[in-house]
C-alpha cells in the first residue's frame, strides 16, 4: 500500500510538470496549428534561469518567476521574428520550431557548459517526511498543488475572461474570429508567449524535482509532451491534464518495476487511446 | 453621395483559378442588395474579396468611398463591415452569450453593452431561451440566427450574408426574410441568396453574377418579372402556361 502511494504522489508531480509543458503545447497546436518543438527549448531555458537565480537569489518565487518571463520574452520573439511567417506551411514550421529547439539548447551548452548542473530545491521545501511508511517530499507536494493551482488559473481565464474567449474563438475558427474584427494575428502572439511562459514554468519547477539541470533535458520532455497532446486530444486544455495524468502515474509505476521501459509506456498508452479514440481523450473532430 | 459598397472590374483568384472576372457592384446605403447565380458564379468570393479573406488582383473595393485594399479582414470589421459566412460562421465551443459578446466593439461600456444584446435578443427570441447554451448544441436554424444576430450586435455599416436560407427549414427562411427585411433603412446589406423567394421578400436590388461578371443589375421587381433571365442565369424552371 505504502509503495502504491508512494509511486501515485510521484506520479502525480511528474503529471504536473507534464502539464505545464503540454498545455501550452496544446492550446499553441489549437490555436495556430503549429506542431511547436521549440517548446523543449523554452523548458531548457526556463530551467537554467530558473537554476541560476535560485543560486544567485535563493528565492523560490523570483526564480521560478523570472524563469518563466525568459519563457515569454523567448516567445515573443521566436513568434514575432519566425513564425509569423510561416503560418500556413507546417513542413517550414517543423523545420524552423526544431530549429530553435537546437540553437536554445546549445546556446544554454555554451553559457552553462554540458555537465549538469546541480539544482536543489530550495531549503524550505527540502524537507520530508515518513507517514504510515509513506515518503511525503515537501518539494513534490509544492509541484503537485502548482501544476493543480496553474490548472485552475488556466481555466479561470479560458473561461471566465474575454482573452480566455478569444482564446476559444480562435481555436475553433481564427478565420471568424478575424472577421469580428479583432486582432487574430495579436492573439497568436499572446498565445505563443504564454505558452512558451507555461513551458519556462515547467523548466523552472523541474531543476529541483530531477536535481540537476541538462542542455539535452528539452528534447526528453518535449516528446513527453506531445504523448500527452496527442493522448489528450490536440487543443484541449482539460485533456492535457487528463493525457498528464496518465503518463505521469503510468511513468511512475513502470520507473519502480522496469525502469528502461519508461518512456515506451507512455507511447504505448497514447497507441492504445488513439486505436479506441483517434481524436483522443477529449478532442474533437475538425469542424468542417 | 459615394455607395455604402462599391466594386469596380473586381478580379481574385483562389490559387492559379480565376474566380471574379470583372466584378462590379453598388450597394446604396440602407438597401437590402441581393447577389443571385449559379454555383461557382464568384458569389462567395466577392464577399471574401471584400473582407480581405481573398486578394483583389485588380479593380476597386470601397466602402463609403474609402478603398479597403491592402486592408486584413479585421481592420475591415473595424471600419463597420459585419460578414455572416455560409459555413461555420459560429464559435460552437462557446455559448450564445459569449459569442454575442465577443463581437461586441471595446469601446462599448456595459450598459451600452447589455442594451445592444437586448436588441438582438429582440430580434431573435429563440436566442434567449438558449442564452446560455453552447452554440454548438444548437439547431442549423439557431445557429444561423446567431450567425446573424452576433454581427448585428456590432452594429455594422455593411452587412454581408452568405446564403443564409442554406439547408434551413421553411419556418426559419421565413423569419430570416422578415428579419433581413425589417434591417432597410437600419444598416445596408449584401445578401447572396439561392432561393428566389426569400431573395423577393428581402431584397430590393438585385445583381447577377454568372462566371465571376457581374451580368446584370437592377431592381428586385426587374428580375421577378423576367422569367427568362430567371431560366438562363439562376436555373429556375419556369411552367409554361398550357401545360
Amino acid at each position: 500500500m505504502s509503495v502504491a502511494l508512494t509511486l501515485l504522489l510521484n506520479g502525480l508531480a511528474n503529471s504536473a510538470l507534464y502539464f505545464l509543458m503540454a498545455s501550452g503545447l496544446t492550446l499553441i497546436f489549437g490555436l495556430l496549428r503549429v506542431v511547436n518543438f521549440a517548446h523543449g527549448g523554452f523548458f531548457v531555458w526556463g530551467a537554467y534561469t530558473g537554476t541560476f537565480l535560485a543560486s544567485a537569489l535563493h528565492n523560490l518565487a523570483a526564480s521560478i518567476a523570472g524563469g518563466a518571463a525568459v519563457g515569454v520574452l523567448l516567445g515573443w520573439l521566436v513568434e514575432r521574428g519566425l513564425m509569423r511567417r510561416l503560418y500556413g506551411d507546417a513542413t517550414q514550421q517543423l523545420l524552423i520550431t526544431m530549429g530553435v529547439l537546437m540553437v536554445l539548447s546549445e546556446l544554454v551548452r555554451l553559457i552553462f557548459g554540458p555537465n549538469p548542473i546541480s539544482a536543489p530545491a530550495p531549503t524550505s521545501l527540502g524537507r520530508s517526511w515518513v507517514v504510515n511508511g509513506v515518503p511525503l517530499v515537501a518539494y513534490e507536494g509544492f509541484v503537485i498543488l502548482f501544476g493543480a493551482a496553474v490548472f485552475a488559473i488556466l481555466q479561470g481565464v479560458l473561461r471566465g475572461t474575454r482573452l480566455g474567449a478569444l482564446i476559444r474563438a480562435g481555436v475553433s475558427n481564427p478565420e471568424l474570429l478575424a472577421a469580428r474584427g479583432i486582432p487574430v494575428r495579436r492573439v497568436f502572439t499572446a498565445v505563443f508567449a504564454i505558452g512558451a511562459g507555461l513551458a519556462a514554468l515547467a523548466g523552472g519547477l523541474s531543476g529541483p524535482w530531477f536535481g540537476a539541470v541538462t542542455p539535452d533535458m528539452g528534447m526528453d520532455m518535449q516528446l513527453t509532451a506531445f504523448v500527452i497532446v496527442v493522448l489528450g486530444g490536440l487543443g484541449s486544455v482539460g485533456g492535457s491534464l487528463l493525457g498528464s495524468l496518465v503518463v505521469g502515474i503510468t511513468t511512475a509505476i513502470v520507473s519502480y518495476f522496469a525502469p528502461s521501459l519508461a518512456v515506451l509506456a507512455g507511447v504505448v498508452v497514447m497507441a492504445l487511446v488513439l486505436v479506441v479514440r483517434p481524436h483522443g481523450l477529449m478532442g474533437q473532430r475538425e469542424v468542417a | 453621395m459615394p455607395e455604402a459598397l462599391e466594386m469596380r472590374d473586381v478580379v481574385a483568384n483562389i490559387g492559379e483559378y480565376r474566380i471574379l472576372d470583372g466584378v462590379r457592384l453598388a450597394v446604396p446605403e440602407g438597401s437590402v442588395t441581393v447577389m443571385l447565380g449559379r454555383n461557382g458564379a464568384g458569389k462567395t468570393t466577392t464577399l471574401r474579396t471584400i473582407m480581405g479573406f481573398v486578394p483583389c488582383l485588380n479593380g476597386t473595393v470601397r466602402l463609403f468611398g474609402d478603398s479597403l485594399a491592402g486592408l486584413p479582414p479585421h481592420r475591415i470589421a473595424r471600419l463597420g463591415v459585419g460578414y455572416v459566412p455560409e459555413d461555420a460562421n459560429v464559435f460552437p465551443n462557446l455559448t450564445v452569450a459569449e459569442n454575442l459578446r465577443l463581437a461586441l466593439p471595446r469601446a462599448h461600456g456595459r450598459a451600452q453593452a447589455e442594451e445592444a444584446v437586448e436588441q438582438v435578443l429582440g430580434l431573435f427570441p429563440d436566442l434567449r431561451q438558449a442564452y446560455r447554451r453552447w452554440a454548438g448544441h444548437l439547431s442549423g436554424g439557431q445557429r444561423q440566427m446567431l450567425a446573424i444576430a452576433s454581427v448585428l450586435v456590432s452594429q455594422p455599416r455593411v452587412m454581408l450574408i452568405d446564403e443564409p436560407s442554406k439547408g434551413l427549414s421553411p419556418r426559419f427562411v421565413d423569419l430570416l426574410g422578415e428579419v433581413i427585411a425589417q434591417l432597410r433603412g437600419r444598416t445596408t446589406v449584401l445578401l447572396v441568396e439561392q432561393n428566389l423567394r426569400l431573395a423577393a421578400v428581402a431584397g430590393e436590388r438585385f445583381t447577377l453574377l454568372d462566371e465571376g461578371r457581374t451580368v446584370m443589375e437592377g431592381p428586385m421587381e426587374e428580375l421577378l418579372e423576367n422569367t427568362a433571365l430567371q431560366q438562363r442565369y439562376l436555373g429556375v424552371r419556369v411552367r409554361e402556361r398550357g401545360n
